[in-house]
């Protein structure tokens, strides 16, 4: 299991009106929320955390039980502990299940083991009645949760999810919410969500990062966050004043 | 007028009566455009995807080069094929010119560019997100570049198959080495050249029909998969 994430200052540079420049501790165990308005890196920050990006400088280590791995980019065992739930969901041209079964058929992982845990995925966010249905004829909410089951079959250590419930209604939000809660009760999961549904921050993390402008200017539980808030950005940003 | 549908009868007559030397023209036509197109899908899809991953920038070079080669004309590729088979030529200890494995060479080099090309800019233009996503779900670059390509399915099946119409109806390079020899190099659009220029167009219309009747098939596989494609 891996057991902490650290990011020492990490710069990604676009261009000259953009770039990332931060540090960042997570740990097993814990939910994390990211917020900040738009445009102020959260997706270019998890891109880079879940090891799909290269940064510019800094480094990027992870840590298990026995070891700590230092900028692991091209270890691809490492790369496949982590599982990257993108904004806009991205389904294949299969059967529902088989879109759940791809990441566990790439590693390798058996037949009867691949169904079982595609089922369960399926089941965790209420898509095993559609398993036999072509993805791309789903709706935009039950791509989402289907997006998301890819995640869970994987069972990955580390899960980073990018605005999961973005222009969804209640009952997929639910869906979607209920499911990450689940991992989080396994205990040990790691979980990194982005986020502008300050409702969901508060109900789903137990800790906050407030980003602005690619920088991360607050860090805290989320009960101090939401209640008393240390910089001016984060109480406009919370008051609904810049988003 | 009358002539014309005189011979257009004992032109179905040929087909309905499965003339010997008639079957074995199209035979051999199915066979060396079959065997070419085989032969050009494994390695115009290779082509593909060696395009579509190489990073250098020796890409950009690469693709109007092969954009310009899906319209070499036949009778170019066949000169220069027959140059190379030729006695005097660097393949001509291998005695291979006017023979069916000649024709196999010239229509594969016909085909290479026409699949290359179509299954390439069907990668480029399929989702970027795809090849993102399964690297996102753990995929290695070689997992998501086959994740590409099946996604692509059926426009690199339609292009195998644009493939195979166009070396199908091709007269100029199998002509030139090939030989047009009656019964070993002889195949329909060969055939159809040598009967009408002798002015004996039962043959010809029997086989231009029977040529006529492949496109339609595989245009109309090509429509299918190209529908397939748009859609899901
Ligand atoms: N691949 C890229 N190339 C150029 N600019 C980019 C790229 N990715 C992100 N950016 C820029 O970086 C900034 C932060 O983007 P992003 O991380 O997506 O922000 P957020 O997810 O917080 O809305 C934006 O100004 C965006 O235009
Ligand atoms: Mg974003």
């Amino acid at each position: 299991m891996i057991k902490e994430i650290i990011a020492k200052d990490i710069v990604r540079t676009f261009n000259s009106r953009f770039s990332l420049h931060c540090s960042i501790h997570l740990e097993s165990g814990q939910t994390h929320a990211l917020l900040g308005p738009n445009g102020s890196g959260k997706s270019t920050l998890l891109r880079t955390l879940s090891l799909l990006e290269r940064p510019q400088q800094g480094e990027i280590i992870y840590r298990d039980e026995k070891e700590s791995y230092l900028n692991p980019f091209s270890d691809l065992a490492l790369r496949r502990r982590v599982t990257l739930v993108n904004t806009r969901p991205v389904v294949f041209r299969e059967s529902v299940l088989k879109n759940v079964t791809y990441g566990l058929r790439i590693r390798g992982i058996g037949r009867k083991e691949c169904m079982e845990r595609a089922m369960e995925a399926l089941r965790s966010v209420r898509l095993e009645d559609h398993k036999n249905q072509p993805a791309p004829l789903l709706s935009s909410g039950e791509k989402q949760r289907l997006s998301l089951a890819r995640a869970i079959a994987i069972d990955p250590d580390v899960l980073m999810l990018d605005e999961p419930t973005v222009n969804l209604d209640p009952e997929n939000t639910g869906i979607i919410e209920q499911a990450i809660m689940s991992l989080h009760e396994k205990g040990d999961r790691l979980i990194l969500f982005v986020t502008h549904n300050l409702f969901q921050a508060r109900k789903l993390a137990d800790k906050v990062f407030f980003i602005h402008n690619g920088r991360i200017i607050e860090q805290n539980s989320k009960e101090k966050f939401f209640s008393s808030p240390e910089t001016e950005l984060a109480r406009r940003f919370l008051r609904g004043e810049i988003y | 007028m009358g002539f014309l549908i005189e011979s257009t009868l004992k032109a179905v007559g040929i087909i309905t009566s499965l003339d010997r030397e008639f079957i074995s023209i199209v035979l051999l036509s199915l066979r060396v455009s079959g065997t070419a197109v085989i032969i050009a899908s494994a390695a115009g899809i290779l082509l593909a995807v060696g395009i579509y991953q190489m990073q250098s920038p020796v890409k950009r070079l690469l693709i109007p080069l092969l954009n310009t080669s899906m319209g070499l004309p036949p009778v170019v590729v066949g000169l220069f094929i027959y140059l190379l088979l030729s006695r005097s030529g660097p393949l001509g200890s291998l005695n291979l010119l006017y023979t069916p494995t000649a024709m196999i060479i010239a229509q594969c080099v016909l085909a290479t560019p026409i699949i290359a090309g179509i299954a390439h800019a069907s990668m480029i233009s399929a989702d970027p997100e795809i090849r993102f996503t399964a690297l996102c779900l753990g995929a290695s670059e070689l997992h998501a570049t086959i994740r590409v390509i099946t996604e692509t399915r059926y426009s690199i099946l339609s292009s195998v198959v644009a493939g195979l119409g166009r070396v199908i109806a091709e007269v100029g390079a199998v002509l030139i080495v090939g030989g047009n020899i009656a019964g070993y190099t002889r195949v329909m659009t060969t055939a159809i050249a040598l009967e009408a220029d002798r002015g004996d167009f039962i043959l010809a219309i029997a086989l231009g029909m029977i040529l006529l009747l492949l496109s339609l098939c595989i245009n109309a596989v090509l429509y299918i998969f190209q529908k397939r494609g748009a859609i899901d």
